[in-house]
């Protein structure tokens, strides 16, 4: 990884965009409440609120990873201020339409909102967190740290440490 | 030189995702190919000129081309399976 990308995990994950045991009644009310808290901190433009919705109901993202399912919502850049990612551990599981099908849904444990724009730089962040969604350990850690601060020390960890290999 | 297209709905994180696992895996096996993010709303104008399209919505018609599974690759899951029909689809 690149000295741009490593700059890049503390420009885009951030404490207050952690949330532990963040409380909401399904995926519909999670939308509602984390767009207000965006909105509140000048990430996204109001248009973020519809358009995230209406993207994952048209494509959505939970992924069947094993042997914790998670969600990665992500809308047309337009909406984003200023890019972040977003990580949530909803207090229980939140179902959530599995990506590439319209039919079965997944029971997501964490949730990564992406704000993204278009730039390539993320890529290989990302491609390293999906990596870390297979990888069991890792998920059971952050399913289980108890300041965000620290899941979020945890997660730029392995980010690095991958990224060296 | 052959191409890969790779949609997702907004062009971003999943499609650009994928197509850059997909590049490196075929890159692995010395396979070159022209792999590429798009949008799916543009999909039906890169379709035409490419030799596999990896889906990672659900797909809503028929192709003229090899459709694959692109879920696989952000998964693991059934990825060496997937990476075999654009290898295949590739070489026909």
């Amino acid at each position: 990884m690149s000295v741009r990308e490593k700059e890049l995990f503390p420009r885009l994950f951030t404490p207050e965009l952690t949330f532990l045991n963040f409380v909401c009644k399904n995926s519909t009310d999670f939308f509602e409440k984390i767009t207000d808290i965006l909105l509140e901190k000048g990430y996204v433009k109001e248009s973020f609120r519809q358009a995230i919705q209406e993207r994952e109901r048209c494509y959505p993202t939970g992924l069947r990873t094993a042997p914790y399912h998670v969600a990665i919502p992500h809308t047309d850049p337009e909406t984003i201020r200023k890019p972040f990612i977003a990580v949530i551990r909803p207090q229980t599981a939140l179902q959530f339409y599995e990506m590439g099908t319209n039919e079965e849904t997944v029971e997501a444990r964490l949730l990564f909102l992406l704000g993204l724009n278009r730039s390539e730089a993320q890529v290989p962040l990302l491609q390293i967190m999906m990596e870390m969604f297979a990888d069991q350990q890792m998920m059971e850690r952050l399913l289980q740290e108890t300041s965000e601060q620290r899941l979020l020390n945890v997660l730029h960890q392995y980010v690095v440490g991958r990224s060296l290999s | 030189m052959k191409k890969v297209i790779v949609a997702c709905g907004s062009g971003v994180a999943t499609s650009q995702t994928v197509a850059s696992k997909v590049k490196k895996l075929l890159d692995q096996k010395g396979i070159q190919a022209q792999v590429e993010a798009v949008d799916i709303k543009s999909l039906d104008t890169f379709i035409k000129d490419c030799a596999v399209y990896i889906a990672i919505t659900k797909p809503a018609k028929q192709y003229p081309v090899p459709v694959c599974n692109g879920i696989a690759f952000l998964t693991g899951v059934g990825m060496e399976n997937e990476l075999q029909k654009v290898i295949e689809a590739l070489r026909s």
